[in-house]
């Protein structure tokens, strides 16, 4: 574990060494999965176009005056999908996943509009196109659930049985203090209270919009006698998926299941990925089993890409939520009781949502001490397309819900909002509400100064006070304001999921491009544009006291590397990073037992400057060239190259319950405190957010560059989220799936985002790195909105603060005012 | 024609202007100039079946703009936003039409896109149309028949349509000098963000104050109706005030209601809209009076 906060000076972690992936991205260079060389058929999904009822038929209308010629297609239904697996007896047709409640192909009911019903193949992609519009679907019509926050009629339930757990996913409750003693105790906090404070909070789904939309690629190889006849081969088979994605094993474990295949009887390969934001972690394994069908079906490739209105109408968004709070305080503004209830709307199916539901539950009352709180948090069905994975995960939601409250109390109070912050946020010893105690070295309350320094807080908001005074003298339409969020974000999977995930990493011996010797990394962690092939080549260089020239990523295929979990939950650098690290201890320990590496090859001034608590850098101990050498021999080896392995531990302390939801969540938490500045015009009621700084401690800086990038890029996605973006839905269909009118910012509509980072290094991230990939998510919208709320001064508590929500917010309180 | 050869899509390249009318006599064609409202329709196959008349490369009979002797402005049918926009005077004299271009998409739609492509296209929407209809501007048609003018005031017959006919092409856009110099020139789009936006409120507006009062007005409502227009009660209402007091603010808003009735779409709300539009004429009748 690095000592302090410094690294000696030749280390390449710490540093913003240039992306070994930028040359080929910036000149166009790399393929994509629709640049990549491609021979065969292409694919297209026919959907259903209600929000829920029964599909009775299909037919296939005619379409000689459109070019479209039955003959010429590959058709696929559910009716090709056996009902029973051969291995396991489970019905193939369901995507593996928490649940199996989603098809892959409707056979019967369907339940959003969208879900996918027939899979077609053509050589043309434009008679491909035309032909989807003339499969017309034959349904009767079921009782729909359009709006999550009303609870369902008999008719809607489509989950459960009627009653309060009528259409349920996941229901989970945080508990501490009063509240674990009961209901009579808990209303007692509050019936001491000296002030007690109620708010309604909601927020809207979201499109994660990255640049590349989905796409995939199939291909079969079947033995010689299985070439024509029945559409499943009766001798092994193989089935190759490339493609656009987040989490190659996710997709493995689908896509297994769907064919009924050994674990070596599908490969999943990665292509260059133009960026994910959690929408490419499960929905690419429904692509890649609608491809592999067609693929089979033809035993040709097939190419399956979803043009950008496809992929906004029905992949997966964030979860809306609503969320009801309560807080007791005393008279000094100390936060004595918490009563939360959130409902996020997950869609028609499971997928992800209890986990999405576990970590707004965790991420709830953020890092402040509160001594009782309970947090009932469920995830409810809707006939709507089934949300999922995004950046923050449910934390964004929750953390909007109490940060905009806690300036909400504030007022109440009559204090400064930072001031109300400052006297509950916890010191180092501190519990959070899920009772686990913080025991590393924080220092919130001065992280928070530093930031609020930056943000010249105390001179805006006198500034703030005059200008917004002077301009409702002169009858100037602006009013400015400024507004806080303090947070925090766990990084890697929640409570045991790092157990069971039993993370792999290996680390092979290679000769690189220069003839030495190196290594090469091998991971099912996919680089989306965030830097994980920089991030893990800088680990590994230093790792092993190595140039970085002799360190290779390799490609993530499952042929080829181990699981090493999926990519998400800002666990690469520091779960998957450290694993690195240690696969590299591994390697030179084999080198060394094997006699590759002797005592004679050691350094004369070993650099013992271990990544940390659990790794012994071991490479550091030797001769740089010495290494280099025993490993081109090792990469050359008999019986193929040496590995050096590393597998999940979880760090010491104490264990998550999943029952009581206490405990150790996550081994350790990044720390925040965001600042926005904004002007409201009154005659437009439009934001412009004038300044933004993102302060954060996230253990160690692997990279100053792309951290920044990092930090910068999900603050924007957020003020997006706080101010513009906004799907729209009518009868369950989304009505802007397309950039012209769901609306992200541009540059013309974000300031400069100023980011500052802390550093108290983990013991178990390497070099002390905290994840990072999700936490800029969390603080924008809030601390956006406290500022818009305190320049009109109106609470504005739903998102986004469009104009017309704000406009209303505004009108709604003057015509209060006149009439009170 | 086959089936297939029927559903396509056909681009006639006019090699003059006289070609042009030909074709446009013979059969009803889309015309196509800078073609960036057309563009974005083809990344979804709405082109299939339509058939274009491509009078892009006409720019040495239809390009440029022109200063007429009574100080007009002439602006031919394939002059681009960034043609115009470089034009100093353009610039000193039509600052309205000027903020309406630079509001326009982003730099790439504006040097491809036209004035006349805009009038033509009949968003209710458009950028330059509204700031162009609020300085008296005419629209000059060709056709085999010879030439005639209609004012942009009695171009748009109905949601994206126009007085032109199927046989006919905007050859010019001609723009009177503006009475009342600049100052009573106001031009404020509210778009889904600051650029690349499409309008979700706009008000084009000519005020003219003289003597302490309102002497004339064009009032130019954008994304408030089926098509762009003129708010006549709005204009009446302002003629001859001479303070924007109270009264005189609910009668602009009893003049907007009798004018204007928005609608609720995707990209924003009828209420919205309402009050909003108040608001700019307000903001417009304040900013416009001599100080």
């Amino acid at each position: 574990m690095p000592d302090g906060n410094q690294l000696s000076k030749d280390h390449r972690v710490g540093k913003s060494i240039p992306r070994p992936d930028a040359k080929v991205k910036v000149t166009g260079a790399l393929h994509y999965v629709d640049d990549l060389p491609f021979e065969g058929l292409y694919g297209a999904t026919v959907r259903t176009k209600t929000a829920r009822g029964r599909m009775t038929g299909l037919r296939f209308k005619d379409g000689v005056d459109v070019g479209v010629d039955w003959r010429e297609f590959a058709v696929v239904t559910a009716n090709d999908i056996p009902r029973t697996s051969k291995l396991d007896g489970i019905d193939p047709n369901q995507v593996m996943l928490i649940d199996r409640d989603q098809p892959f192909l409707v056979r019967d009911e369907f339940r959003h509009v969208g879900e996918p019903v027939c899979l077609l193949a053509h050589p043309d992609p434009e008679v491909l196109r035309r032909a989807v519009d003339l499969v017309e679907i034959k349904t009767e019509s079921l009782p729909a659930v359009l709006d999550y926050r009303q609870p369902p009629t008999d008719a809607q339930v489509q989950r459960g049985e009627p009653g309060p757990d009528a259409n349920l996913f996941k229901r989970i409750v945080v508990s501490k203090g009063a509240a674990d003693e009961g209901d009579d105790a808990f209303s007692k906090v509050f019936e001491d209270a000296a002030h007690i404070v109620s708010g309604t909070y909601e927020t809207q789904a979201q499109e994660q919009c990255y640049i590349e939309p989905n796409g995939i690629i199939a291909r079969v190889e079947v033995s010689e006698a299985d070439a024509q006849g029945a559409l499943w081969p009766a001798n092994p088979w193989k089935l190759i998926i490339e493609g656009s994605m987040q989490c190659p094993y996710y997709v493995h474990k689908a896509i297994t299941h769907l064919f009924q295949l050994p674990d070596d009887g599908v490969q999943i390969i990665q292509a260059a990925t133009g960026g994910g934001f959690g929408g490419k972690e499960d929905y690419p394994s429904i692509i890649s089993g609608h491809a592999g069908l067609l693929a089979l079906k033809t035993r040709q490739p097939v190419k399956l890409i979803y043009d950008r209105v496809e992929d906004m109408a029905f992949t997966t968004k964030r979860h809306p939520s609503r969320t009801h709070l309560r807080a007791a305080l005393d008279a000094d503004g100390k936060l004595l009781g918490i009563d939360m209830d959130v409902t996020l709307d997950g869609g028609a199916y499971l997928t992800l949502s209890p986990v999405v539901l576990s970590r707004g539950a965790i991420h709830a009352v953020g890092p402040y001490r509160v001594p009782h709180v309970r947090v009932h948090n469920r995830a409810v069905l809707s006939n709507t397309p089934p949300h999922g994975a995004f950046r923050g995960f449910g934390a964004p939601q929750t953390v909007f819900a109490f940060e905009r409250h806690l300036d909400r109390c504030a007022r109440e109070v009559g204090i400064d909002p930072v001031e109300l912050r400052r006297r509950n946020l916890i010191i180092r010893g501190d519990a959070l509400a899920i009772s686990q105690r913080i025991d590393e070295p924080i220092e919130l309350h001065k992280w928070m100064d530093e930031a609020l320094t930056a943000g010249k807080y105390e001179e805006r908001r006198a500034a703030h006070a005059a200008f917004n005074e002077a301009a409702e003298t002169s009858g100037s339409p602006l009013r400015r304001g400024v507004g806080v969020a303090t947070f925090m974000h766990g990084a890697g999977f929640t409570g045991s999921g790092e157990d069971y995930l039993a993370s792999e990493v290996m680390i092979r011996a290679a000769v690189g491009a220069d003839g030495l010797g190196g290594v090469e990394v091998c991971t099912a962690n996919t680089e989306i544009g965030q830097g994980a092939i920089t991030i893990f080549t800088q680990i590994a260089a230093d790792a092993l006291g190595l140039p970085l020239s002799a360190v290779q990523i390799a490609k993530p295929d499952t042929d080829q590397v181990p699981n090493s979990g999926p990519t998400v939950a800002s666990r690469t650098s520091m779960v998957v990073g450290h694993l690195v690290a240690r696969a590299s201890d591994d390697l030179v320990r084999k080198l060394e037992s094997q006699g590759t590496l002797s005592d004679g090859d050691l350094h004369p001034n070993p650099d013992d400057d271990r990544a940390s608590a659990l790794s012994d850098a071991r490479g550091r101990k030797f001769e740089p060239t010495a290494l280099r050498g025993a490993l081109a021999t090792a990469a050359a080896q008999d019986g193929g190259a040496l590995e050096g392995w590393a597998t999940y531990q979880r760090p010491p302390g104490g264990k998550w319950n999943d029952v009581t939801y206490k405990g150790i969540a996550y081994g350790t938490y990044a720390w925040a405190t965001y600042l926005a500045d904004v002007e409201v015009d009154l005659t437009t009621f439009e934001t412009r957010i004038t300044d933004f700084v993102a302060s954060q401690e996230i253990g160690r800086v692997l990279n100053p560059l792309l951290a920044e990038g990092q930090i910068q890029g999900g603050v924007v996605q957020a003020m997006g989220w706080a101010l513009l973006e906004d799907t729209v839905y009518k009868d369950g269909r989304i009505t802007n799936p397309n950039m012209t009118n769901y609306v992200v910012p541009t540059f013309a509509d974000v300031p400069d985002v100023q980011v500052l980072f802390q550093e108290s290094p983990y013991a178990y991230g390497p070099w002390g790195a905290k994840g990072i990939g999700e936490l800029p998510m969390d603080g924008p919208a809030p601390a956006i909105l406290n500022a818009i709320s305190a320049a009109v001064g109106v609470e504005i508590d739903a998102l986004p603060a469009s104009p017309e929500r704000v406009m209303r917010a505004v009108l709604a309180a003057q015509s209060s005012e006149v009439s009170s | 024609m086959t089936a297939i050869a029927h559903s396509a899509v056909s681009v006639h390249r006019a090699r003059t202007l006289q070609d042009a009318l030909d074709q446009l006599s013979q059969a009803p064609l889309q015309l196509l100039a800078g073609g960036t409202d057309i563009m974005v329709e083809a990344n979804h196959g709405g082109l299939r079946g339509r058939h274009f008349l491509d009078i892009s490369g006409l720019g040495s009979e239809l390009g440029g703009h022109s200063w007429l002797p009574d100080g007009a402005l002439r602006i031919g049918a394939l002059c681009t936003y960034a043609q115009l926009q470089a034009d100093a005077r353009a610039q000193a004299e039509l600052p309205m039409l000027m903020a309406a271009s630079r509001l326009v998409g982003a730099t790439q739609i504006q040097s491809r896109g036209t004035y006349a492509g805009n009038v033509e296209n009949g968003s209710p929407a458009a950028d330059a149309a509204p700031a162009l209809l609020a300085l008296d501007a005419v629209v000059e048609l060709r056709s085999l028949a010879g030439t005639r003018t209609v004012p942009l005031a009695h171009y748009y017959t109905g949601y994206r349509s126009t007085a032109r006919r199927s046989d006919e092409l905007i050859s010019a856009l001609i723009v009177p000098k503006p009475d009342g110099g600049v100052s009573c020139q106001f031009f404020r789009k509210v778009g889904t963000r600051a650029f690349q936006a499409i309008t979700k409120v706009g008000l084009s507006a000519r005020i003219v104050w003289q003597g302490g009062q309102i002497t004339d007005a064009r009032i130019v409502a954008t994304s408030m109706a089926a098509t762009i227009c003129r708010a006549h009660h709005i204009e009446n209402a302002l003629r001859g005030l001479s303070d924007i007091d109270a009264a005189a603010k609910s009668a602009l808003r009893r003049a907007q209601d009798a004018d204007l009735r928005p609608m609720d779409d995707v990209r924003s709300s009828a209420d919205y809209r309402a009050e909003v539009f108040h608001r700019l004429v307000l903001q417009a009748a304040s900013e416009t009076r001599p100080s």
